[in-house]
């Protein structure tokens, strides 16, 4: 009498009813509210082969080695962070371990716009879940390829500057065209930084894109970049904001939408991003979302404000949609030879950038100095400050760095002064450890 | 509450009875269970009456296996289930029988109707399900305690071609679907079966000269007067609940504390946390049905007295098999009272015991003697191990908010009490499997009865007010009515506090000591767009189980 999922599922469901950014804020306690009774009504967690698991707490180990924090990291960690990356640590556990085939990790705040060096909270996020789950992984289980797909409405900014020289991680952002949605980044030509050429996908899609578009996409770009890559693990960072009665963002995706992508795409976890229609989007779609993994009928998954006439979308749209799958699908299978121009006589690449923090009111300035190398992700050297005066210096060893690599990293480490930077890390991958230099006086 | 408590619990082999009065156990018999249920029932009762003034009898309480025994054997009256869904997961995958029917209507999270409730088609499936003979209906709406009203419209559809209606919203005011489907649809399918029963009862009582009322124990350790007993399904799994009340009853429960009613084909456990025994979180598991049915927590583990002992790769093993009684009490199999009759803690056919355990001694090359002790150590070892599975059970709960992760409570029992009939003799062995003090209370061969004789009415209700809607619901108490914008959370006590009562008052006679618990408030925004146009409160109220007065 009980019903039995035809694809063991783990399920991590952590709504952190006492926690929000602020009371009003779109990341606030009721977020989940409704998508708890929603899930509790369907007696989705009664489902033989559906496991609810607690989330663990992340250690601040698991979070070290993902984030630089300026001052430091402890400033910016809430509990309410290692709760939600501890979460997704114990989904993909769980599916690693054998205990289920897949998971989803239901659990907030979100991650995809935290990047490599926090200075402060940006669009909503602090702490990048996927990233300090993909690491533990890494660290406890061995050197996994590991591919996210993220479906957010937002381009995964944050997600994407983490993997943007890790030949080892295929980044995928879906989402609404950054000229029309903050942080209004993630075009085509974001290929991936030169040791990881190809290896960073955007898929900007014009407001208003149907279900349709969505799994256009998928079938004709991202299923065939799966298939020729071979990851070892399939994230889906799985926002929920491009629903079309979703307040903050235009797109027209629906939760049979979300099902179908979710049994396409077969993700070994997934993890929630995020998603701000709380009581007309986030119930129907992570019930479809749940159903889809456990390998359930979801055509019963309508939303109540569903009409088939309010979602169509136009022909300049879709053409230029099909169009876009056509060009990037191509570009990747170049990647290799595309990558042998970029980089053709050049043994460093030099970038500099400057990134807002919208729930800080900051403004950071980047200078990225990456060794070009054909045999590991390459040493990487960033300086990072939002006051001069307080200039931060990280030196990243790839995890599979060579030789060379950690001389130059190591020398760059050694030679940099606490009277020219207020912090100076070295962040040695292959041995899951930071050293720091820090200036006396904080 | 002053007068003589009858407590009768219909068990697998036994029937126990106990008569109690202001705390002392005037009478215990112990009588062998039937077939027919009301035959035990009535045994034990004239032997428990002997001597006693049944006019001064207070309250007579049964614990039977009734209700458990037709779900397990399939006798429960043929029921047509009628549901509405709405989205979400296919109502088909939901479908317990052949007699399942969706009508088209649906509520939403809020309690909101987005789809109008079909009444021609309602009208059409019930005159399908009254032709093809059926007498009972189950009706369960999905979110229907949110807003009963689709609920409430199918029952007066279905009129008076029906004899009984079970509304899925009045049996519990939680949330989940397919077990309030699955709990309406016992409620309907036993309602007939109970009522049969109940009036032979009644009318043996009568028979007996005893005026006092008949109440039936619930899964909750609850009793509940036989005549306003509304869903039959909650008197399945009373038999644990009556041990872990009988428990309570018999010894001083105020730390954290595990119970054992070490029986024949099973050891059952249970857990103490606060003087209240454990409740399960969703409902009670009864034979192949999930349900909302509130009922403690309790776990059983398939190693008792007559489980099945042998010899595995030098191993002892003890269960889960059972083959009839114990050698020494003429079966064919050694079990661990064998071991005990061996060794003087029991009473039965020593040789027959020495027969049975001569194989499994040898093959451990020791004497008889020896093997009993190693099979009574073997069984606490199983014991033991059933007692940290639930502990880790409960101390795994998942919860939901931060400050519940990270300073929640687990639980850490101090200290163990045993009951059942070979309790006191297997107690060291238990003592030294699990690491922590074992007490064996007085009167522990009858705990169960004890249990049913002095369990007080417990009761539970939901109450939600959305204020941005503007409703009240307390479906258990039938309460769904319209608020002011303004009500606040502490009306909403107020209104589960007299719900809560009212339930109880309906049940049978309330413990004027039994305090109301106002438990999982919740209040949050209701924002919509960007503004702020309500809240919504939630709370659970309850009278806790528990127990009329101690028993020495
Ligand atoms: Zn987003
Ligand atoms: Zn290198």
């Amino acid at each position: 009498m009980r019903l039995r999922a035809p694809q063991r599922t783990g399920v991590v469901f952590f709504p952190a009813f006492d926690w929000a950014i602020d009371p009003t804020h779109p990341e606030r306690e009721e977020r989940l509210l409704y998508t708890r009774d929603q899930i509790f009504e369907e007696g989705l967690l009664d489902i033989e082969g559906v496991v609810e698991y607690p989330p663990r707490v992340a250690e601040m180990a698991d979070v070290e080695r993902v984030h630089t924090g300026v001052p430091d990291l402890e400033t910016h960690t809430s509990p309410s962070h290692l709760v939600s990356a501890g979460g997704a640590i114990e989904a993909a556990r769980r599916v690693l371990d054998g205990d289920v085939e897949r998971a989803f990790a239901l659990v907030r705040p979100p991650g995809h716009h935290a990047r490599r060096v926090v200075h402060g909270l940006r669009g909503f996020c602090v702490i990048n879940i996927e990233a300090v789950m993909i690491e533990h992984l890494r660290r406890h289980y061995g050197g996994l390829r590991v591919a996210v797909v993220d479906t957010d409405c937002h381009h995964g900014d944050g997600t994407q500057d983490i993997y943007w020289h890790d030949p080892d991680t295929l980044f995928i952002s879906i989402h609404q065209d950054g000229r029309t949605l903050y942080p209004g980044s993630g075009f085509p030509d974001e290929f991936g930084g030169p040791n990881a050429f190809g290896t960073t996908l955007n898929i900007p899609l014009p407001p208003g894109t149907t279900d349709d578009g969505l799994l256009h996409v998928l079938d004709h770009l991202v299923l065939p970049v799966l298939e020729e890559w071979k990851p070892d693990l399939v994230v889906n960072s799985a926002g929920q904001d491009n629903h079309f009665t979703d307040p903050i963002t235009d797109m027209a995706i629906t939760a049979q939408g979300y099902a179908t992508l979710t049994r396409r795409l077969r993700a070994h976890v997934a993890v929630l991003e995020g998603g701000y229609s709380v009581q007309s989007a986030l119930p129907y779609v992570n019930t479809g979302i749940l159903l889809a993994m456990a390998g359930l009928d979801t055509s019963a998954v309508i939303e109540p404000d569903y009409h088939p006439d309010l979602l169509q979308m136009g022909e300049r749209s879709r053409q230029y949609v099909e169009r876009l799958c056509e060009l990037m699908l191509e570009k990747f299978l170049r990647r290799d030879d595309l990558r042998a121009e970029a980089v053709r006589g050049r043994t460093h690449l030099e970038e500099t950038r400057s990134v807002f923090y919208d729930g800080a009111g900051i403004r950071e300035q980047q200078r990225e100095r990456v060794r070009v190398c054909d045999d590991c992700g390459g040493t990487m050297v960033l300086e990072s400050w939002e006051n001069p005066a307080r200039k931060v210096l990280t030196v990243e060893l790839p995890r599979r760095c060579c030789l060379a690599c950690r001389a130059q990293g190591e020398d760059a480490f050694h030679r940099a002064t606490t009277d020219e930077y207020a912090l100076v890390e070295l962040r040695d991958r292959p041995h899951d450890r930071v050293e720091r230099k820090r200036r006396a006086g904080g | 509450m002053r007068g003589i408590f009858l407590g009768i619990d219909v068990g697998g082999t036994h029937t126990d009875g106990v008569a109690v009065e202001e705390g002392r156990v005037l009478h215990k018999v112990k009588v062998p269970t039937h077939a027919d249920l009301r035959e035990c029932t009535l045994d034990a009762l004239e032997e428990l009456l002997d001597g006693i003034n049944p006019r001064a009898v207070r309250r007579v309480v049964l614990s039977t296996t009734l209700v458990t025994n037709a779900v397990v054997q399939g006798d429960l009256e043929p029921t047509g289930t009628l549901v509405t869904a709405g989205p979400g997961i296919s109502p088909r995958l939901l479908a317990l029988d052949d007699r399942f029917r969706v009508v088209p209507g649906a509520v939403d999270h809020r309690g909101r109707e987005i789809v109008p409730l079909d009444e021609e088609a309602a009208r059409r499936l019930l005159d399908e399900l009254a032709a093809a003979g059926i007498r009972v209906l189950a009706v369960a709406g999905k979110f229907s305690t949110r807003n009963p009203t689709h609920e409430r419209r199918l029952a007066e559809l279905a009129g008076d071609r029906f004899d009984f209606v079970a509304l899925g919203h009045q049996l519990a005011g939680t949330l989940n679907f397919p077990r309030r489907i699955a709990t309406a649809y016992l409620a309907a399918g036993a309602w007939r079966l109970h009522r049969t029963f109940v009036a032979s009862m009644t009318d043996a009582l009568r028979r007996f000269s005893v005026l006092a009322p008949l109440y039936l124990l619930r899964a909750d350790g609850g009793t509940h007067a036989a005549r306003t007993l509304a869903n039959p399904a909650e008197t399945a799994l009373s038999g644990p609940a009556a041990s872990a009340l009988g428990t309570l009853a018999l010894d001083t429960v105020a730390a954290e504390t595990v119970g054992l009613d070490i029986g024949g084909t099973t050891t059952d456990i249970c857990l103490f946390s606060a003087g209240a025994p454990l409740l399960e979180p969703q409902g009670a598991t009864i034979g192949p049905y999930l349900t909302q049915i509130r009922a403690l927590f309790t776990r059983s583990a398939p190693a008792g007295g007559d489980s099945w002992v042998r010899v595995e790769e030098g191993e002892i093993r003890v269960g889960p098999r059972r083959f009839g009684p114990p050698a020494a009490l003429g079966g064919t199999h050694p079990t661990p009272t064998d071991a005990l009759v061996v060794l003087g803690r029991a009473v039965g056919n020593r040789q027959r015991a020495l027969e049975a355990l001569a194989p499994l001694a040898n093959e451990l090359g020791t004497l008889p003697e020896e093997a009993a002790r190693r099979i009574l150590q073997a069984w606490a070892v199983e014991i033991a191990g059933a007692v940290r599975r639930t502990l880790d059970e409960v101390n795994a709960r998942p919860v939901y908010t931060l400050h519940e992760l990270l300073e929640g409570h687990r639980v850490r029992p101090a200290r163990i009490l045993a009951v059942g009939g070979p309790a006191r003799a297997i107690a060291p062995y238990v003592e030294e499997a699990i690491g922590l003090p074992v007490t064996v209370p007085n009167h522990f061969d009858v705990a169960n009865a004890v249990g049913a004789a002095v369990a007080r009415v417990n009761a539970e209700v939901h109450a939600v007010a959305d204020t941005a809607r503007g409703y009240l619901s307390i479906p258990e108490a039938g309460v769904y009515e319209e608020i002011p914008a303004s009500f606040p959370l502490a009306d909403l006590q107020t209104r589960a506090t007299e719900a809560v009562l009212a339930a109880a008052r309906s049940k049978g006679e309330l413990d004027p000591a039994a305090p109301v618990d106002i438990a999982d408030v919740e209040s949050f925004n209701v924002i919509e767009g960007f503004a702020t146009v309500g809240r919504i409160h939630r709370l659970r109220a309850q009278i806790r189980p528990g127990i009329l007065s101690r028993v020495d």
